[in-house]
Order: C-alpha cells, then sequence, then structure tokens
C-alpha cells in the first residue's frame, strides 16, 4: 500500500520469484496504474490473474503462480 | 490491446545523472518485473552510478543548483513514495537484470572491482554489449 510506479510491479515479480507452481499470491495496493500493470505483466510470464478486486482506490490482485 | 512483453531488452547507462538513471532502472525493473531479459551496460558517467555509494552522489542533471534542487527532487521523492535509486539498483538485482561495466572506462577513470557494487556482477566490452543487443527486441541508450 502506498507505493508509487514502479514498484508495486517489481515487489509482486520478486514475491513470485520465490514461490511453487501453483502457489497463490495475493497483492494489495492503491497505486491506480499498478492494478491494470500488474495484471498484464502476471500474463506476460505464463502466471494467472485469479481474482481482481476493487474497493474505492484500494485494489487486491489474486495471482497464481504457472 | 496489449502487446506480450519483449523477451530481451538491452540499456547502454552512460549518463551519471540521477533523473536520467532514475528512467534508466524504472524502465529496467519494469521490463524484468515483466519477465524480460535484461542487461544494463555502465559506460563513462554511467559507470558512476554501479559504484559503492555511486547512487547517494547522483545529481540532477538541470536545476541540481550546488545540490539544493538535488535534496529537494531527493525529499519529494521520498514525500510520493518514489522508491529512491540504491533500492532500484539493488532490485535490479533481485529481478535478474544483467549489469556489466564497461572495462574501458574502468581504466580510464581508473576504477577498480572491489570499488563496484557487487550486483555488477560482469566486466565487458562493447563486444559484450552488442552480443546482448543482437537479440534484443528493445535497445535503449540513456
Amino acid at each position: 500500500m502506498g507505493m508509487n510506479c514502479p514498484k508495486p510491479l517489481i515487489e509482486t515479480r520478486k514475491a513470485l520469484r520465490k514461490m511453487e507452481t501453483g502457489q497463490v499470491l495475493v497483492v494489495e495496493g492503491d497505486h491506480r496504474l499498478s492494478k491494470d500493470e500488474i495484471p498484464q505483466a502476471i500474463e506476460d510470464t505464463g502466471d494467472e490473474v485469479v481474482s481482481i478486486e476493487e474497493t474505492g482506490p484500494k485494489w487486491v490482485i489474486t495471482i497464481r503462480k504457472g | 490491446m496489449n502487446m506480450p512483453a519483449a523477451d530481451s531488452m538491452t540499456m547502454v547507462v552512460h549518463s551519471g545523472d540521477l533523473d536520467k538513471a532514475m528512467a534508466a532502472f524504472i524502465i529496467g525493473t519494469g521490463a524484468a518485473a515483466k519477465g524480460t531479459k535484461v542487461t544494463m551496460f555502465f559506460t563513462f558517467w554511467g559507470l558512476n552510478l554501479i559504484k559503492k555509494d555511486g547512487a547517494r552522489k547522483a545529481k540532477l542533471s538541470r536545476m541540481h543548483m550546488g545540490g539544493l534542487g538535488t535534496a529537494m527532487i531527493r525529499k519529494l521523492m521520498r514525500k510520493n513514495n518514489v522508491a529512491p535509486l540504491d533500492e532500484l539498483i539493488s532490485d535490479a538485482a533481485d529481478l535478474g537484470v544483467r549489469m556489466i561495466a564497461c572495462e574501458m572506462t574502468m581504466g580510464l577513470m581508473n576504477v577498480s572491482k572491489d570499488q563496484l557494487i557487487p550486483e555488477a556482477k560482469e566486466i565487458g566490452g562493447v563486444g559484450t554489449y552488442l552480443d546482448a543487443a543482437a537479440g534484443a527486441h528493445v535497445n535503449l541508450f540513456v
């Protein structure tokens, strides 16, 4: 939360790199552009976006590592 | 319409200016986070960025104003939760960005390997850079 470009994306990828296939990562943030940019980056590497939820300025993206 | 991320990209980091270095590392870490293989080649003033403590000494290309302007931008960056340069350099290493120090510049400026940050694992020349660039879809000069 509160992070600015490009940290939400970087921290998401750093976390995914440490995970095993099939494990689930939940990312919470409030940087508006990252809500769209994180799912794009995830699909680029064959990981899966399970869900995207928004509550006001906050969003929660759930990712399954591919 | 989203384009798929490039397989690989390279960057020649020639400038040691804080603002340009921020751009280089934001693009480099962003690309790496999208799954792109990233090679950054540090030459001339850019070599200063990968010297120990180099990131903290970088100045703005404009409006440095004897240090006042640079200090103001660093303060604004903190206020806006923009990651400092040294953090982005360490993120780049964590994401597997290949950082190469220019051998010719090291000789010219009398910089030894132990003066460089450990994240810069390689020393290379123009041939090393060109080999990486030949296979990359995105090649930038900063």
